[in-house]
């Protein structure tokens, strides 16, 4: 392992785990999100040394054969269009599934600013984890 | 058909098969795929928005593991240049090198290609390549351009004024203008905005000595195109060049171009005969993909009291930055062409003048030319209803084409197809509950409230459907406009679709098994749908201009339709009976009590042992189809904005789209085209710009920090619905959904916050309406009232 090797580096270039995406050179798009001893970090922004000994999630241990609910509540809400962003969303996800809880759409909305998309529009994408949360649902 | 058909509603659609590997993580896109021994590229680029080059050192850039650096003079004069097939009449091309030369243009251009072998390493190297510059005057904007005011700066020595062309047309009966009780002028501005994919470019080439083979791998709308270009530029059998294109991440018309990146990596794989890698960062991406929009229109209305709108004359100055992509020039004739809306103009006089400038050049981004033109007139039509003091939702349907004038031919040449404008704006009215906001506006005002309320309405009508090549004809560019479809049934019964189509996340995928599907009666699960691919497939337009479902899926529909004739002539000969009397439906045949379906038929025209005379075995068709017209989808958005005088922050309190794109394949996979189209609407009204300082030209605009993409908390609930008058161009009755949203969205908001901020006398304001700037406007107001 480099020492400059970022998190997302080592994880798509030396595990080939590429469901982990890079979006951005700033830290900015959240394209890059995994669960680092279970918090959702932006592993473009750790080194990989630095994670040495740590728990890391990735999208791609997000299920086995089934979907999880988190996942099939995107496909379901049509949450998904290029992709690109999916997995930094999903892992976003995760975490405030367990801790934050958002009592809101809103609030929800409010946790979810590091994750950009640029097809979705985000709605399907509030919806999808609005669902799984049990937010009550905007009229529409 | 269309309409018809299970699954396609929103109570019980049918999932998108992509999602599967895309929610796992087991997408692959560009920067996925891997290859041995492969190399990676990297551009040394102009820091300089224009300047002389003086000197390049490269001494310090040959780190360990450096194969290669390349300057302009380094590549073979054989090599062509940046193909660019828009050659409007009149039109100064400077050309557009490969690499730059003596001159830099644009913050960005690149300069020279570093070659070594890990991406860290050949980043670092470009770094350590110095150059010297020796800056020149910039003009750093569009509207140092039109002013003239860069005090002389030419981009391009030989194109003294940095005009690119004139493109002058005036259409219907100047006398119109005769009843005009008054006129009035307006200039609007529509910034320079970025396509930004969550994807970035990229481009990986390999080339096989022994097989004269380059194969190229490229985040891309348009593979064949590609193949093509590359074939063209540097003189390689377009036999021999295999394009695929993986999973894309967003396009948005940013990767339906062909680049200097893309050529140079496909030269020097073929050239060091090795598998190079490249994939821009981001802020190359900010940089060096195209941009969109960046007009400035300068527009005279004439019209009657009673608020009818007569005539327009208007002069569209168009920033084509430094250099001409591939649709550069074209661009704003789509804007010219638009010009009469959803109504009936009698007059319409337009100019297009193109500007060089310092900046990226700019091409198509979702819209391509009729976003400026949808804004210009229904940033119009509201001033007419303005000026008139009516309402402008009477103003609309005083002037919009009746339903029963369809198929409409406007002034500027055009025939919309078909289409209910009053009927859209009054679905779209009612369901927003105009009469409630008013109400509530009227409160505001009156108690004088420092969060008024604005309705902004946006009419709108663009066209899809790309192309009837005629048209591309009739406009100068220099490309078809057809797709092809090739339907395969396997002697099993299986099914491959072959589009020319090419996803960047829109559910082709989906969509074209479920068409199958619907067509020929096979099972979703048995389609094998193909695209993203020259190989074994004919040539393909590509993805853009909303034209998949409209062009590409009637291609599909016409081969669905030759199978179905071949299988009912083969059953002609073994039943002995008219094919009139052989029906078909859901995928089977039958006659009386004889029944054989589609699939069944296949083994039997493989085998081909008792075709009948003349017949060729097998089953599968290529179509290519030519539309004979344009699609045109309309619809009304209501927008109804809150913004706070203190502080010019726009909230936007409810969005209302009513759509009507015809019949739609797939109902909850247009409603995202939809509504993630608005939100790049709403993005570019409010927050988005690309900004080079005024004096040194240097990009200001260069990552996610300094340009605000729109987040989830900046989205309005945004409801939908949708009315639909079939196409009569295409069998499916289909028009087209991926740009409508983008479309609409400009004026509806920006109609709403001129309509919160008239209480202060505000009469405009360009886009993007930040804060500092409606803060601004509100201060003034108070100071005059
Ligand atoms: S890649 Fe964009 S935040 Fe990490
Ligand atoms: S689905 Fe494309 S960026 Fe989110």
């Amino acid at each position: 392992m480099r020492a400059d090797q970022t998190l997302v580096q080592f994880l798509r270039e030396e595990k080939r785990l590429t469901g982990t995406h890079i979006g951005c050179d700033t830290v900015s798009c959240g394209a890059c999100t995994v669960l680092l001893n279970g918090q959702a970090v932006k592993s473009c922004s750790v080194l990989a040394v630095q994670c040495d000994g740590a728990r890391v999630d990735t999208v791609e241990g997000l299920c086995d054969q089934e979907l999880s609910p988190l996942q099939q509540a995107f496909r379901e809400c049509f949450a998904v269009q290029c992709g690109f962003c999916t997995p930094g969303f999903l892992m976003t996800a995760c975490e405030l599934m367990r801790t934050v809880k958002p009592k809101s759409r809103q609030e929800l909305a409010v946790q979810l600013a590091g994750n950009y998309c640029r097809c979705t529009g985000y709605q399907p994408i509030l919806d999808a984890i609005g669902r799984v949360l049990a937010l009550p649902s905007p009229s529409r | 058909m269309a309409s018809k058909g299970s699954g396609t509603s929103l109570s019980n659609p049918v999932l998108r098969s992509e999602d599967r590997r895309f929610l796992r993580g087991a997408g692959r896109y560009l920067a996925d795929l891997s290859f041995p021994d492969t190399y990676h590229v990297a551009f040394v680029r102009s820091s300089e928005a224009h300047a002389r080059i003086m000197d390049i050192s490269t001494e310090k850039a040959y780190l360990p593991g450096v194969v290669g650096i390349f300057l302009a003079a380094d590549l073979t004069s054989e090599l062509g240049e940046v193909p660019m097939v828009w050659p409007v009449p009149g039109l100064q091309n400077p050309g557009h090198p490969l690499l730059a030369k003596e001159t830099v243009r644009f913050p960005g251009e690149p300069i020279a290609v570093v070659i070594a072998a890990d991406e860290q390493t050949a980043r670092r190297a470009a770094k350590q390549v110095k150059v010297t510059y020796h800056r020149l005057p910039v003009v750093a904007n569009l509207l140092q351009a039109v002013d003239r005011q860069a005090g002389g700066a030419a981009v391009h020595p030989e194109i003294a004024d940095n005009i690119a062309y004139v493109w002058e047309r005036e259409f219907g009966d100047p006398s119109a203008l005769e009843k005009a009780d008054d006129s009035f002028f307006q200039r609007l501005i529509i910034p320079r905005v970025a396509p930004l994919p969550m994807e970035p470019r990229g481009l990986i080439a390999r080339y096989d000595r022994e097989a004269d083979l380059l194969s190229v791998w490229a985040s891309s709308q348009f593979p064949h195109v590609l193949r093509l270009s590359l074939a063209v530029v540097l003189g390689h059998p377009e036999s021999r060049i295999a394009v695929t294109v993986p999973d894309v991440g967003g396009a948005f018309g940013g990767k339906m171009n062909v680049y200097r990146e893309d050529l140079l990596v496909a030269y020097f794989a073929k050239r060091l005969n090795l598998t190079l890698r490249y994939v821009e960062t981001r802020s190359e991406n900010f940089m060096a993909m195209t941009h969109g929009r960046d007009q400035i229109q300068d527009v005279r209305v004439f019209y009657t009291r009673r608020g009818r709108l007569l005539g327009m004359d208007v002069t569209i100055h168009a920033n084509m930055g430094a250099y001409l992509q591939g649709a550069t020039p074209g661009i704003p004739l789509f804007t010219a062409q638009m010009l009469s809306g959803c109504y009936r103009i009698p007059y319409i006089k337009v100019r297009v003048m193109g500007y060089y400038t310092n900046q990226a050049y700019t091409d198509a981004y979702r819209g391509a030319g009729r976003p400026e033109a949808t804004y210009l007139v229904e940033r119009v039509i509201e001033m007419v209803a303005r000026k008139c003091g009516r309402d402008p939702l009477s103003v609309r349907l005083k002037n919009f084409i009746r339903r029963t004038q369809f198929p409409a031919r406007v002034v500027t040449g055009l025939t919309y197809d078909s289409g209910d404008y009053s009927k859209a704006l009054k679905k779209a009215a009612a369901k927003s509950g105009i009469k409630y906001w008013r109400s509530e506006q009227r409160a505001r005002r009156l108690r004088g409230d420092r969060r008024q309320i604005g309705i902004g309405i946006s009419s709108y009508v663009e066209f899809c459907g790309n192309s009837p090549s005629s048209a591309h004809a009739q406009l100068g560019l220099k490309t078809g406009g057809y797709e092809s479809a090739v339907v395969r049934i396997h002697p099993t019964g299986a099914v491959t679709v072959i589009s020319g189509s090419c996803p960047s996340g829109q559910g082709h995928e989906t969509v074209w098994a479920q068409l199958v599907e619907r067509c020929l009666g096979v099972a979703q699960e048995q389609v094998q749908v193909v695209t993203g691919t020259t190989t074994g497939t004919p040539w393909g337009g590509g993805t853009y201009g909303s034209r998949s479902a409209a062009v590409g899926g009637t291609a599909i529909y016409q081969a669905c339709q030759r199978l179905i004739e071949k299988g009912r002539d083969y059953l002609q000969h073994l039943w002995q009976v008219k094919g009139e009397a052989i029906g078909f439906e859901q995928g089977v045949y039958s006659c009386g009590t004889r029944r054989i379906s589609l699939q069944e038929l296949a083994p039997r025209l493989y085998l081909a042992h008792d075709l009948p005379y003349g017949m060729e075995p097998g089953l599968e068709a290529t179509v290519f189809f030519e539309p004979r017209s344009y699609t045109y989808p309309s619809g009304t958005h209501v927008c109804i904005v809150e913004v706070d005088a203190l502080t010019g922050k726009t909230s936007i309190l409810q969005y209302v789209a009513v759509d009507d794109c015809g019949h739609l394949l797939h109902e909850p996979i247009a409603k995202g085209q939809v509504i993630g189209g608005i939100v790049q609407g709403i993005g570019a009204a409010l927050y988005e710009q690309i900004v080079q300082d005024e004096q040194t030209g240097q990009l200001l605009t260069q990552s996610f920090r300094s340009y605000h993409l729109p987040k989830a908390e900046d989205v309005p609930p945004i409801v939908t619905d949708h009315l639909c008058t079939p196409s009569p161009v295409n069998p499916l009755g289909v028009k087209g959904v991926g740009e409508s949203g983008t479309i609409a969205a400009h004026p509806a908001v920006i109609n709403a916050i001129v309509d919160a901020l008239s209480v202060y006398g505000v009469e405009h304001v360009d886009m993007p309406a930040t804060p500092e700037k409606l803060w601004q406007l509100c201060q003034m107001g108070g100071e005059t009232e």
